[in-house]
């Protein structure tokens, strides 16, 4: 699978589904779903679009059953687990970097006509794509809260669509499914088409010309990145901020181009003054959907649960469980569950400490938001540099 | 995962001059994308182009 976006027939077929996108009217979803797996096919091989076309097959048709069997008072539980169970082992599969193991690569090689190796490379890519939290999104969206059930085309279109499908953003599926209904935009279509360029070559320089001069610049011309001090982090974290939001943003403005629901993925992060708003800014679609798939169902449980007395505790531990969620979503592994743990606990170190200074009077006086303004992105770099630092063998392994 | 979130900055109907302005804007990169993968290609090979 073409592992970058700098490939001309991706930009080909991307011009010719923009183009058709101008002229269709509605179902919108169901356009945009058949369409996609057109380019799929053109862009991947016929292998991936079947792939996708029988994976967005199968998840509809066990929603839509689970869906039909759906009452009020009895929500169909058995399947709704059986399809969280599902995706979260395939998730599992691939987060514990299976396809990586030397001790197993003869395993898969030595299967007859290579399936190993073949059932690897899918779960890799149903992972590695998002595929598996969109998919997730799509079944929590249908069975908890009641959004509609797009067609299996659509459903095709919202788990694959191939601006998104290298390194997301995350789209909501609430999002998609009322891209349908939505009525034509009031924003002038020259104006759509302007921002949308100016996404697209944002993202072209960020993600091709300063990331890559970047890391030509801190890691020699051979490119290969190695982390050996603080500094070389702090040029590693400057480096993914480019090579990501410029793919994003890439991504966002093909978003725009084809009437998609494409979120944004970054807005400035480096300007954040505290931790908290920094992961409001950073990876935004991967922050929204912890928030709307872990944290916000898990407090609210909890606080049903336990009562508003205990909604201190509750708002922790529902933390502590989206980063656990955040740092094994990185990888399966120790250091990265230790790095979940630490950022829960740092965050909420740090919205005690705010909490407290802002009760005082002279944090609302101009010298106060002054510091506040110069220090605290310096404090935020710093504290993330550090704390990456502290995993970046486990960061820039494969 | 918090409740605010920064303001988008991009909501509403431009002003003339902010529509100048990006165009400006967007010719400039396209300008420098175009120069570079013509005269310094290395970085461009490097990354897939």
């Amino acid at each position: 699978m073409p592992e970058s976006l700098a490939d001309l027939k991706f930009w080909l077929v991307a011009l010719a589904i923009v183009v058709v996108m101008t002229v269709v009217r509605t179902p919108r979803t169901a356009w945009f779903g058949a369409l996609n797996l057109g380019v799929l096919g053109f862009w991947l091989g016929w292998r991936v679009a079947a792939a996708a076309a029988a994976f967005s097959l199968a998840l509809w048709t066990v929603l839509w059953f689970a869906r039909r069997r759906r009452h009020p008072a009895q929500l169909a539980r058995s399947p709704t687990i059986a399809v969280a169970a599902l995706l979260v082992a395939l998730f599992s599969l691939h987060k514990l970097n299976l396809e990586y193991a030397s001790w197993l690569r003869p395993v898969w090689d030595a299967t007859p006509g290579r399936v190993g190796a073949t059932l690897l490379g899918l779960i890799g890519a149903l992972s590695f794509s998002y595929v598996v939290l969109r998919a997730y999104d799509m079944a929590a969206g249908v069975l908890l809260s009641g959004t509609k059930l797009l067609g299996p085309l659509a459903a095709a279109g919202y788990l694959f669509p191939f601006h998104m499908l290298l390194s997301g953003p995350i789209s909501a599926y609430r999002e998609h499914a009322a891209a349908d209904d939505a009525g034509p935009t009031s924003e002038p279509r020259r104006q759509v088409w302007l921002r949308a360029v100016n996404d697209i070559t944002t993202g072209m320089l960020y993600k091709y010309v300063i990331s890559e001069y970047m890391r030509i610049f801190a890691f020699g011309a051979s490119g290969a990145i190695c982390v050996e001090s603080v500094l070389d982090m702090s040029y590693l974290f400057v480096y993914i901020f480019f090579d990501f939001a410029g793919y994003s943003r890439i991504a966002l403005g093909l978003g725009r181009l084809l009437g998609i629901p494409t979120p944004e993925n970054f807005r400035a992060p480096f300007s954040a003054k505290t931790l908290t708003e920094f992961f409001t800014r950073w990876h935004m679609s991967l922050g929204k959907f912890i928030q709307r798939n872990i944290y916000n169902p898990l407090q609210l449980h909890l606080v049903r649960r336990w009562g508003v007395k205990r909604a201190v505790l509750a708002g922790i531990l529902s933390l502590l469980a989206g980063w656990l969620a955040v740092g094994l979503w990185h990888r399966f592994s120790l250091a990265f569950l230790c790095y979940g743990l630490a950022m829960s606990l740092w965050l909420w170190a740090e919205k005690m400490m705010r909490d407290r200074l802002l009760r005082r009077p002279w944090s609302r006086r101009p010298w106060a938001q002054w510091v506040s303004a110069v220090f605290g992105p310096v404090y935020v770099f710093a504290t993330l540099t550090v704390m990456l630092y502290s995993i970046s063998q486990e960061l820039i392994r494969p | 995962m918090t409740n605010h979130e920064p303001p988008d900055p991009s909501r509403g109907e431009w002003s003339t001059r902010k529509v100048f302005l990006v165009t400006l804007l967007v010719m400039f990169k396209v300008l420098a994308l175009v120069l570079l993968a013509r005269f310094d290609a290395t970085q461009f090979v490097y990354a897939g182009f």
